[in-house]
């Protein structure tokens, strides 16, 4: 009887496990028959129909070679349309041999046309729905025609989806764009009183045979549609006053000669002054760098540094400024003074603009700019190099 | 009917905590945020109040009636039809809260890991290992949680790590932006997750040192909230309260979003595996109970007989009763709520009340 007991107890162990092992066969997949969309173009084409572009990594390609063989992954780029982008996208299947697998999209382009059109809102909403595409999936706009980023090459990368992912990276340094995804487009766009920016890549045209890619300025967006661009110096600004610290260089005009400087931090708030008639601002900016290079040949002493901080001041106040006007004439409040508004008097904000901000709140808002600067050191030299 | 396992008072701290976490980890957010906005983190601290009135009565109860379940002095409090009627109810109660969380657990199982897996195979593969560890008895089950107690922690502890960097500050301003009355309506659905400790009505006799009880299941409770709270928090920071209510899976979203440099990415497995482990454990509790409800309603002397006929009602009616994610959706928020408090809440008042007015009148009749 206890053998017996022993014998059914195995049994069901053993029923149990082999259940659990083999019940995920029917979701089995091979790696070399899925096709792994990396990166999305979105575009309008000439018929005014949904049009998507897709750089997919060829497996086999890579599967085939020898070991010793060091082939890398070859990526095609194949093309559909569609009446709505999700037909275009299922479309692609029509040419592919493999399931469309989006677990590793990384990439997502939109041309201008794109982004102003009614599709616009359906690709987010897909890629919100569809449960496969995470939230890191990075946001691109260009005003050329989306696929045409995937014709150029970006360097030391493989392919465009990897190089742009890099390119975003880097952006935070120099902050003429950034590094956007959808998690945080969603954010920004469901928050009250603030637009938010797409990172633009443009085409360079190089004395080469390809072209190259890079990322300098922004797009805004404001209620799910393309509202214009921002350049390089007005997104820098736009995410100083955010608060979204980098290292940028900039230059600036001192004692007649050019001098260069660099940021260690950066840091912007946004002060609401009470008035219930127009909304009133002051933006704080405190910056602390280091000078990169300079052309003069006059020894900098310690005295001169309140004169190069003013200097400093000046200019970060004038790009910040520049590009607060610039966003109230396009009416897209991108730096999030709505927002500001929002946290600080909730009720005047839902009473009087909750659903006109950018048509009627921010463009008449008054807007001031104080800037901070803090010249941490003179780099590494006293003296420039016309003194030895 | 007398135990025969028994279980301490710390088994019963883990116990609580893996019965009131798992599915609030997957689904508070989206309630608490809807109706609460950036302040529905802080719905789950009015939530634990219901889990502790329930434990207040359940605890006198149990005190007044010692060695006792709850369908047995529920007998004697009301009287042998209308007890066993409402031992009936509690069978059912329990029986069906095990279905809704093997419903939402291989509700996840086929969205995000195994999609093309028939609904029927998931049911009998699940359902088979429940009832071979239903086999094993409460002590069984007692012991599974002692091993996988420290996996709710690692989960919360990787979460709130990983995330930092994704913060968003401003998230949380204006503070309340709902007011109160959201963050008291975005109470009203967890309330019911919290309410599920009315369950040691039936594990109270089984208790080795029930001196211990207070300070255990009080402890439970308020780790639980502790960690739904963080959870909320960090999935509003994350997402945006917006965001975080729109989202079917919230906690499962941004656990996906999540990365750490370039190489710890794509962490829904160590979400998964801990989850579902506790998920598993929690149906095992309410489908324990609620088998041991009914046996003990209907006397039937060993509550084992009844597992096999249940487990094959319950694969029929998982999928008969819930054929999609919607009608489940609509089950779970708006009817499950309203018939849990009903039985957790309501029910137990109703029955101190009733105990309390009892003695009270005896003792008088005593006097006289």
């Amino acid at each position: 009887m206890k053998i017996f007991s022993r014998v059914f107890q195995l049994c069901t162990i053993t029923i149990l496990l082999t259940t659990f092992f083999t019940t995920g066969c029917w979701d089995y997949r091979e790696l070399d028959k899925d096709t792994v969309v990396d990166s999305l173009a979105y575009d309008i084409n000439e018929n005014g129909n949904a049009a998507v572009a897709a750089e997919i990594p060829n497996f086999r390609s890579a599967s085939n070679s020898n070991g010793s063989e060091n082939k890398q992954t070859k990526m095609e780029v194949v093309t559909a349309s569609g009446h709505t982008f999700y037909e275009a996208i299922q479309n692609l299947t029509d040419v592919l041999p493999g399931t469309l697998t989006f677990s590793h999209h990384r990439v997502n382009i939109f041309s201008e046309s794109m982004a102003k059109s009614e599709f616009f809102p359906n690709v987010l909403d897909r890629l919100i729905r569809v449960g496969e595409i995470r939230r890191r999936t990075l946001f691109f706009i260009t005003s050329d025609r989306a696929e045409n980023i995937f014709e150029h090459k970006i360097h030391v990368s493989g392919n465009i989806g990897e190089g742009l992912t890099g390119l975003a990276q880097a952006s935070i340094e120099q902050q003429y764009g950034m590094k956007v995804d959808l998690n945080q487009f969603l954010y920004e766009m469901s928050t009250p009183g603030i637009d938010p920016m797409i990172p633009r890549l443009v085409i360079q045209h190089t004395s080469s045979d390809t072209d190259e890619i890079c990322i300098f300025g922004s797009g805004v967006i404001r209620k799910e549609r393309f509202a214009g661009w921002l350049s390089g110096n007005e997104t820098r600004a736009a995410l100083w006053v955010k608060g979204q610290s980098g290292h940028p260089t900039f230059s600036i005009i001192w004692n007649g000669e050019k001098m260069i400087v660099k940021t260690k931090e950066i840091h912007g708030k946004i002060i609401t002054i009470p008035n219930k008639e127009t909304p009133q601002f002051i933006v704080k900016i405190e910056w602390a760098g280091d000078m990169s290079m300079y052309s003069g040949d006059k020894e900098i002493r310690f005295q001169d540094t309140p004169a190069i901080e003013n200097e400093i001041s000046k200019s970060l106040q004038n790009t910040v400024a520049v590009s607060i006007k610039r966003a109230q004439s396009m009416q897209t409040d991108v730096f999030g003074f709505g927002n500001a508004l929002y946290c600080k008097n909730p009720s005047l904000y839902k009473s009087r603009f909750m659903n006109n901000w950018d048509i009627t709140g921010f463009p008449n808002a008054k807007i001031n700019v104080s800037v901070k600067s803090t010249l941490l050191g003179l780099g590494y030299s006293l003296t420039p190099p016309e003194k030895r | 009917m007398a135990h025969s396992e028994t279980i301490t008072t710390k088994q019963l701290y883990r116990l609580i905590v893996m019965l009131i976490l798992p599915t609030a980890l997957l689904s508070v957010p989206t309630v608490t945020l809807q109706k609460g906005g950036n302040g529905g983190w802080l719905s789950p601290l009015l939530s634990m109040m219901v889990g502790v009135v329930v434990f207040i009565c359940m605890y006198i109860l149990g005190k007044a009636f010692p060695g006792e379940s709850l369908v047995a002095y529920v007998q004697k409090l009301v009287g042998t039809p209308i007890g066993k009627i409402i031992g009936i109810f509690y069978g059912l109660y329990f029986w069906t809260s095990g279905l809704i969380v093997v419903r939402e657990m291989i509700g996840l199982i086929q969205s995000a890991v195994l999609i093309k897996t028939p609904l029927l195979m998931l049911h009998i593969c699940i359902f088979a290992a429940l009832a071979y560890m239903l086999y094993c008895g409460l002590e069984g089950i007692a012991r599974i949680s002692d091993l996988i107690f420290i996996l709710p922690f690692l989960l919360t502890a990787i979460f709130l790590i990983v995330s930092i960097g994704s913060f968003h500050k401003n998230a949380f301003l204006p503070f309340l932006d709902k007011g109160w009355s959201g963050v008291i309506q975005g109470a009203y659905v967890p309330a019911s997750w919290f309410g599920e400790i009315v369950f040691i009505g039936m594990l109270i006799p089984a208790i080795r040192t029930p001196e211990k009880l207070v300070h255990y299941s009080l402890r439970g409770l308020i780790l639980t909230t502790a960690q739904l709270v963080l959870v909320i928090a960090v999935v509003t920071s994350v997402m945006g309260a917006e965001e975080g209510a729109r989202s079917v899976y919230p906690t499962y979203n941004v656990i996906r979003y999540l990365q750490w440099g370039e190489f710890f990415e794509h962490l829904d497995a160590m979400f998964l595996i801990p989850w579902i482990a506790l998920m598993v454990l929690k149906s095992l509790l309410f489908y324990y109970t609620g088998i041991l409800c009914i046996s003990e309603t209907l006397q039937v002397s060993q509550y084992k007989i009844l597992i096999f006929p249940i487990f094959m009602l319950s694969i029929t009616l998982s999928i008969w009763l819930f054929p999609d994610k919607i009608s489940f959706r609509e089950y779970l928020y708006i009817v499950y709520p309203v018939y849990a408090l009903a039985l957790q809440l309501i029910l137990p008042l109703i029955l101190l009340a009733t105990h309390l007015i009892r003695s009270s009148m005896l003792r008088g009749g005593s006097h006289s």
